[in-house]
C-alpha cells in the first residue's frame, strides 16, 4: 500500500471526487472555474505519471488487486488524461456560451462540472481495473452522468440524443452482462471475484466448454460494442456525439469508446484459451469492418461539424477494432498510435466547436463553410483537426493506419486489409473534400464577434500540432520497440 | 428456482406488453422483481451467505426504483391515452414469435437449469421488444428493467452466482440508470407536453 504506484492511483481516482465535492460547495461561478482548471491539472499530472510507469513494465496488483499496472493500460490512461484534461480547461469557455441547461442556472456550473469530474473519473479507472465484472460496473456507471451530460443543453434534440444514449447503451451493456453471467456459469469457480479477473479469467478458460464460452463471449463482445459506438449497433453515437456539449463529445469519442474497447480487448486475451485466438480476432475484424463501411458513406455527406465528426469515431473505432483483430506486431504498434493521434485531433476538433458556434450559431446545423478569412486561426484549428483524422500525409493517423493494414497482411488477414485498405482510401477522400471544398474556402470578410477565441484556439492548435508531429515521428520507431514487443508478449 | 415460479415471471412480462395504463405496468414489473427476489431467497439454505445477501439486494433494489417510477408517472399525466394509438395483442404475438425464434438459435449456457435459460432469455427479450414497441418513455424504461430482471433471473441460475460486489454494482447503476431516465422522462414531457417517445425522431441523417 505504500509504494509509489499505489499512491498515484489513489490521487488519480479521489481527486476527481475532492474536486466534484469542491465545485458543489464554492459559490461564485469563477470560483468554480478555478477549483476546476486546478482538480483537472492535478488528475491529469497524476494518470500521466502512472501510464509512463506502465509503459516501463507490469507493476502487478494494486489495492488489493482491485487495479493492475500493466503495458496495455497504459496507452489508454495517458490517453484518457490528456482528454479530460483538455475538456476540463475548455469546459468554462463553454458554458459561458450556454444558455440553457438541464437544471436553474445557479447550479447549472456546479452540476456540469460534478458530473464531467465524475465521468472522468470512472473513464481513469477502467484501464487499471482487474476484473471483467467491475469493469462492467464501471463502464455502466458512466452512462448515467454522460446521460445527463449529454442532454444537458435541454434543447429537444439533446433530450433526444440523451434518451436515445440512455436506452440503446442500457440494453447493449445489459446483453453484455448476460454473457459475463454466462462465462461465469462455465468457470470452475463460481461467486468469486477473483474467478472475473484477467488472470483467473484466462486460467478458467482452459477448462470451459468452448461452445458455452463461445455465446458468453459473443454475448459480452456484442454488449459492448453498443457502447464502443460499432456498426450496426452504433445509432446513439452520432446523436450524442452531436448534440453534447464539446467538452463532452471529445470525452466520449476520443476517451469513453476506446476505453470500453480496451475492456472488450482484455476480454478477448482472457477467453482465448476457451474460444480461439482467431475466432475472437474475426470478431474484431468483422466489426471493425462493418463500422468502416457504414461510415464511409457518411464522410462524403456534407453535415454539420460535430456530427461528421461523429461519423469519423465510427471510421477510427472500426480501424482500431480492426488492429487488435490483426493482432500482429506491426498492426498493434498503429493501434497505440491510432489511438493517441485520433484522441489528439479529435481532442482538438470538439473543443473548436465552441467558438465555432459562437460566430456561426447556424454550424450547429448545417456544414460550416468559408471560415478562413473571417477567423483563420478556428479555420486552422478545424482543418488540422479534419486533416489529421483524414489520414493526410504526415498525419500520424496516415501512419498508424499504414501500420495497421500492413499488420493485417502480415498476419494472413488478406481480405480484410485490403478490404480496409479500400475504405479507408474512400473515407480519406470524403474527409478531403469537407476539408479542401468547406475548410479552406476563403468565405466573408471579418464581421463583428469573429474573432472570438482566436487566441485561445491558436494556443490549442498549436499544442495539437506539436503533440501530432510527435507522434507522427514516434511512428518511426513504435513497431521495432520493447514496448511494444512486450505488449504482444502479453496477447496468447 | 421454482419451474413454475420462472414462467409466471415470463408471464408478468408479457402482461407489460399487453398493459394500457403505465401505473398498472409498474405494479406488474414491480411485484416481478419481488417474485424474483423471493425466488432466490428460496434457494438460500443451498446457497453460500453471500447469495443471501446478493438476493436481499435484489429485493432492495426495487424499492427506489419502482417509488421513482410511481411518483414520476403521478407527475407527468398524458393528455390523452397514447395506449390507444398501440396494438398490444400484435405486440404480445410479435415478442412471443421472437423468444420462440431465439430459444430456438440459441446453443445451450451452461445454467442451473434449461428452464432457467429458457425464462431468463425469454425477459429479456420481451424487455427489448418492450421498449421497441411501446411509444411511452417510461414503458421503455420499463424495458430496461424487464431486461435486467432477466439477466438476473440468469444469474441465479449460476450455482455460485455473481460476485457479491458485482450484484451490489449492478444494483447502483440500474437505480442510477433509471433515476436519470425519470429525470428525462420529466425533462421530455416539459419540453413535448407528452411522454410519447414518437415525439424523438428528430436526428436523423
Amino acid at each position: 500500500m505504500t509504494d509509489a504506484p499505489t499512491w498515484l492511483c489513489l490521487a488519480m481516482l479521489l481527486l476527481p471526487l475532492l474536486t466534484a465535492v469542491a465545485i458543489c460547495m464554492v459559490r461564485p461561478p469563477l470560483m468554480r472555474d478555478r477549483v476546476n482548471t486546478v482538480g483537472a491539472i492535478l488528475t491529469a499530472g497524476a494518470a500521466l505519471t502512472l501510464a509512463a510507469l506502465a509503459t516501463t513494465g507490469t507493476h502487478g496488483p494494486l489495492l488489493d488487486g482491485w487495479l493492475r499496472l500493466d503495458a496495455l493500460g497504459g496507452p489508454f490512461l495517458a490517453v484518457i488524461a490528456v482528454v479530460g484534461l483538455c475538456s476540463a480547461l475548455v469546459s468554462p469557455a463553454y458554458l459561458r456560451t450556454a444558455h440553457e441547461s438541464l437544471v436553474s442556472e445557479d447550479t447549472e456550473r456546479a452540476w456540469y462540472y460534478a458530473c464531467l469530474h465524475l465521468f472522468w473519473v470512472a473513464l481513469l479507472a477502467l484501464p487499471l481495473v482487474d476484473n471483467l465484472g467491475v469493469a462492467w460496473v464501471i463502464i455502466a456507471a458512466t452512462t448515467g452522468v454522460s446521460a445527463l451530460l449529454v442532454a444537458q443543453s435541454r434543447y429537444p434534440k439533446a433530450l433526444e440524443a440523451g434518451w436515445k444514449y440512455l436506452v440503446l447503451t442500457t440494453i447493449g451493456l445489459a446483453v453484455a452482462l448476460f454473457g459475463i453471467v454466462v462465462v461465469s456459469a462455465a468457470a470452475p469457480e463460481r461467486g468469486r471475484l477473483a474467478g472475473l479477473s484477467w488472470q483467473g479469467l484466462a486460467a478458467s478458460a482452459l477448462h470451459m466448454p468452448r461452445d458455452i464460452a463461445l455465446v458468453g463471449f459473443v454475448l459480452i463482445i456484442a454488449g459492448l460494442a453498443t457502447k464502443i459506438g460499432w456498426a450496426p449497433v452504433h445509432n446513439w453515437l452520432p446523436d450524442a456525439h452531436s448534440e453534447a456539449p464539446p467538452p463532452v463529445s471529445a470525452l466520449l469519442s476520443a476517451a469513453l469508446l476506446p476505453t470500453v474497447m480496451l475492456i472488450a480487448w482484455r476480454t478477448k486475451i482472457a477467453l482465448a484459451p476457451a474460444v480461439g485466438a482467431r475466432t475472437g480476432s474475426m470478431l474484431f475484424i468483422g466489426f471493425g469492418l462493418v463500422s468502416l463501411a457504414v461510415s464511409v458513406p457518411f464522410l462524403w455527406r456534407r453535415m454539420a461539424w460535430k456530427r461528421l465528426l461523429a461519423y469519423s469515431s465510427l471510421e477510427n473505432m472500426g480501424m482500431l477494432a480492426l488492429g487488435i483483430g490483426f493482432g500482429s506486431r506491426l498492426a498493434l504498434a498503429g493501434v497505440v498510435l491510432h489511438l493517441a493521434a485520433h484522441a489528439v485531433a479529435k481532442s482538438l476538433g470538439f473543443s473548436a466547436a465552441t467558438p465555432l458556434f459562437a460566430v456561426r450559431p447556424s454550424a450547429k446545423l448545417t456544414p460550416v463553410h468559408g471560415l478562413l478569412r473571417s477567423n483563420p486561426s478556428l479555420a486552422g484549428a478545424m482543418s488540422l483537426s479534419l486533416g489529421a483524422l483524414s489520414g493526410l500525409p504526415p498525419s500520424p493517423l496516415f501512419f498508424s493506419e499504414v501500420l495497421i493494414v500492413m499488420g493485417g497482411f502480415a498476419s494472413g488477414y488478406t481480405t480484410a486489409a485490403a478490404l480496409a485498405s479500400l475504405l479507408l482510401a474512400l473515407g480519406f477522400l470524403g474527409l478531403a473534400r469537407v476539408l479542401v471544398e468547406d475548410l479552406m474556402a476563403q468565405g466573408p470578410q471579418p464581421g463583428a464577434g469573429d474573432g472570438v477565441g482566436r487566441r485561445s484556439m491558436l494556443a490549442l492548435t498549436i499544442v495539437a500540432g506539436i503533440l501530432l508531429g510527435s507522434l507522427a515521428v514516434l511512428a518511426a520507431f513504435l513497431p521495432g520497440s520493447e514496448y511494444v514487443h512486450a505488449l504482444v508478449g502479453t496477447l496468447p | 428456482m421454482n419451474e413454475g415460479l420462472q414462467w409466471v415471471l415470463v408471464a408478468m412480462a408479457l402482461m407489460v406488453v399487453l398493459a394500457r395504463r403505465r401505473a398498472v405496468a409498474i405494479f406488474l414489473v414491480a411485484l416481478q422483481a419481488v417474485l424474483l427476489a423471493t425466488g432466490a431467497l428460496i434457494l438460500v439454505p443451498h446457497r453460500p451467505l453471500a447469495f443471501f445477501i446478493a438476493s436481499l439486494v435484489l429485493l432492495a433494489r426495487g424499492v427506489p426504483l419502482f417509488y421513482l417510477l410511481a411518483v414520476s408517472v403521478r407527475r407527468t399525466r398524458e393528455p390523452r391515452p397514447l395506449s390507444l394509438q398501440a396494438r398490444p395483442l400484435l405486440n404480445a404475438g410479435l415478442a412471443v414469435a421472437l423468444c420462440l425464434a431465439t430459444l430456438a438459435l440459441l446453443p445451450p449456457l451452461g445454467l442451473e437449469t434449461v428452464a432457467a435459460e429458457n425464462a431468463s432469455v425469454s425477459l429479456v427479450v420481451i424487455g427489448i421488444v418492450t421498449i421497441v414497441t411501446r411509444r411511452e418513455t417510461i414503458f421503455q424504461a420499463l424495458g430496461l428493467l424487464m431486461v435486467e430482471n432477466g439477466v438476473a433471473l440468469a444469474a441465479v441460475g449460476v450455482p455460485g452466482g455473481l460476485p457479491l460486489v458485482v450484484e451490489f454494482g449492478v444494483a447502483i447503476d440500474l437505480t442510477v440508470v433509471i433515476a436519470v431516465a425519470v429525470v428525462l422522462h420529466e425533462r421530455i414531457f416539459e419540453e413535448f407536453g407528452t411522454g410519447d417517445s414518437h415525439v424523438l425522431r428528430s436526428l436523423r441523417d
